[in-house]
């Protein structure tokens, strides 16, 4: 039955052409090959390997004189130990979680959340001004602690700020620097000039739109003013 | 059907299993070379540290938890001395979390996980002190950029001058990517809500990707007659959200802690 099947599938070719569908079958049946084998090398190698190892264990290669058996009290001893180092590390003291990704913040007081809601962080901006300086506009992710704390704060602005909007810089200390009420009523400071403070874009909050300040709400902010105080830890991810 | 072609066929199909089964074994053998590299990582590690090896041949269920907390916490406060995040893959719980300074600032469910055999043929001493000690971030493959910088150049004056637009914030980049840790651990993260088609067919992009990267690299080694590299893997699926913030957080060398068991 598969010899007439065959003749057939021989019958069918066109005399002329057998030759060069025979190079055509040929090259077929060789790229098929090449591919399973691919496909077998990408999807199954890994999966069979897993199979034929499983639930083999390495004994071989510790030398018994290397390991310890450990004193069950003294181990005991040292996790209470660890466990009582390791939960020391979060603070009792109120602190905030920033994150940047999502433009969210919780703020915890005896370890426990007492707050979350949107905030802005940085806008990953990188400007470049005509005489070649440069400023990257991201929230700097890290442990950082309240510096200060200041209510009704005014803006002195950077450099930066008058290079965005086409302005010339004016000298350090010149008044067209120093803007109010753009901060909102609080601001608390993280170092290296980055604030925590209030917006009048609010419809920005949980955007990512700042220059590496992190901004919030009036109701937020206010909570946040009066249960950080100064030393109090801000972790932003 | 003609007798070449059939003569054809055999050899070739035959050849590719032969060539399958090479492939095979020198991937098993790959594989117990990946095993005694990472022992003898985690063996050359204790003796630099100086530390011994904590492990008893008969464990009760007390000793083997306390031995368990006391890597877990070792490998926590360990980590906690770096300023950088911290990443916990707890396998058990099905949590990843993210640490900074020890606090916990972000944690998540795994919807679904898939480890390397690898991970349980260690030798349990080593294992367990492995395990108290975060493993070190070699590098990151990702779908997504780190830092999406956008590039903005300053006016002239301010008749040049536009206010910024609100940000694009949809979320339809797909999220995978890799986390490579010492000694060739993969850490695979792939989203899990992939609603849309283009994710799912970006996800199985990425994977191709990575397994035509690997099978590179096998290639080129077994053509200079050497082993091919057998990786231990950790495979992950979470949420897309969750995905994004550990990718966006996490430092490109950034320190990973493995709770497998």
């Amino acid at each position: 039955m598969l010899n007439n099947n065959s003749d057939s599938i021989d019958n069918l070719i066109p005399k002329g052409l057998s030759k060069s569908w025979r190079i055509f079958i040929y090259v077929d049946v060789i790229l098929l090959g090449l591919i399973l084998l691919f496909l077998f090398s990408l999807y199954l190698t890994q999966p069979l390997v897993d199979v034929l190892v499983r639930n083999k264990l390495n004994i071989s290669s510790v030398d018994s004189t290397e390991i310890i058996t450990p004193n069950p009290q003294k181990l005991k001893k040292e996790v209470t130990k660890y466990k009582q180092k390791f939960l020391a590390l979060t603070p009792v003291q109120p602190y905030i979680v920033v994150n940047t990704t999502y433009n969210r913040f919780k703020l915890y007081k005896k370890r426990k959340q007492i707050r979350e809601g949107f905030c802005s962080t940085g806008s990953y901006t990188l400007l470049k001004s005509r005489d070649k300086r440069e400023w990257i506009f991201h929230t700097p992710k890290g442990m950082y602690r309240v510096l200060g704390k200041v209510t009704n704060p005014v803006w002195r602005r950077p450099d930066w700020s008058f290079v965005e909007e086409g302005l010339p810089i004016p000298p350090p200390n010149h008044p067209s620097r120093w803007e109010a009420g753009v901060l909102g009523d609080y601001a608390l400071s993280i170092g290296n000039g980055y604030l925590i403070h209030g917006t009048i874009y609010k419809r920005f909050l949980g955007m990512p739109v700042t220059h590496g300040c992190i901004r919030m709400n009036d109701e937020d902010l206010e909570a946040v003013f009066k249960t950080l105080e100064i030393g109090s830890k801000v972790y932003v991810y | 059907m003609n007798r070449s072609i059939k003569i054809l066929i055999t050899s070739t199909f035959s050849t590719i299993t032969v060539l399958a089964i090479v492939f095979t074994t020198l991937k098993t053998i790959a594989y117990r070379k990946a095993l005694n590299q990472f022992e003898n990582y985690f063996l050359k590690e204790a003796e630099r540290r100086k530390d011994k090896l904590l492990w008893t041949n008969r464990p009760d269920s007390v000793t083997l938890t306390l031995l368990k907390d006391r890597a877990y916490y070792s490998a926590q406060f360990e980590a906690s001395k770096s300023d950088s995040i911290c990443l916990i893959v707890n396998i058990p719980d099905s949590t990843v979390a993210l640490y900074l300074k020890g606090v916990m600032v972000h944690s998540a469910k795994l919807e679904h996980f898939k480890i390397s055999p690898l991970f349980k043929a260690i030798n349990p001493a080593i294992s367990n002190y492995a395990k108290s000690l975060p493993f070190k971030g070699m590098g990151q493959i990702s779908t997504i950029r780190k830092m999406p910088l956008m590039v903005k150049i300053a006016p002239r004056d301010t008749s040049e001058y536009t206010p910024d637009v609100v940000p694009d914030t949809t979320d339809l980049e797909p999220v995978n990517f890799i986390i490579e840790l010492k000694p060739n651990v993969q850490l695979y993260f792939y989203e899990s809500n992939s609603s849309q088609s283009s994710d799912g067919f970006s996800h199985f992009k990425f994977d191709l990707k990575e397994r035509i990267r690997t099978l590179k690299q096998d290639f080129k080694r077994i053509s200079k007659f050497n082993y091919p590299v057998y990786k231990p893997y950790i495979r992950i699926r979470i949420n897309k959200r969750d995905a994004k913030i550990i990718y966006r957080a996490l430092p490109n060398k950034g320190q990973v802690i493995l709770m497998l068991e």
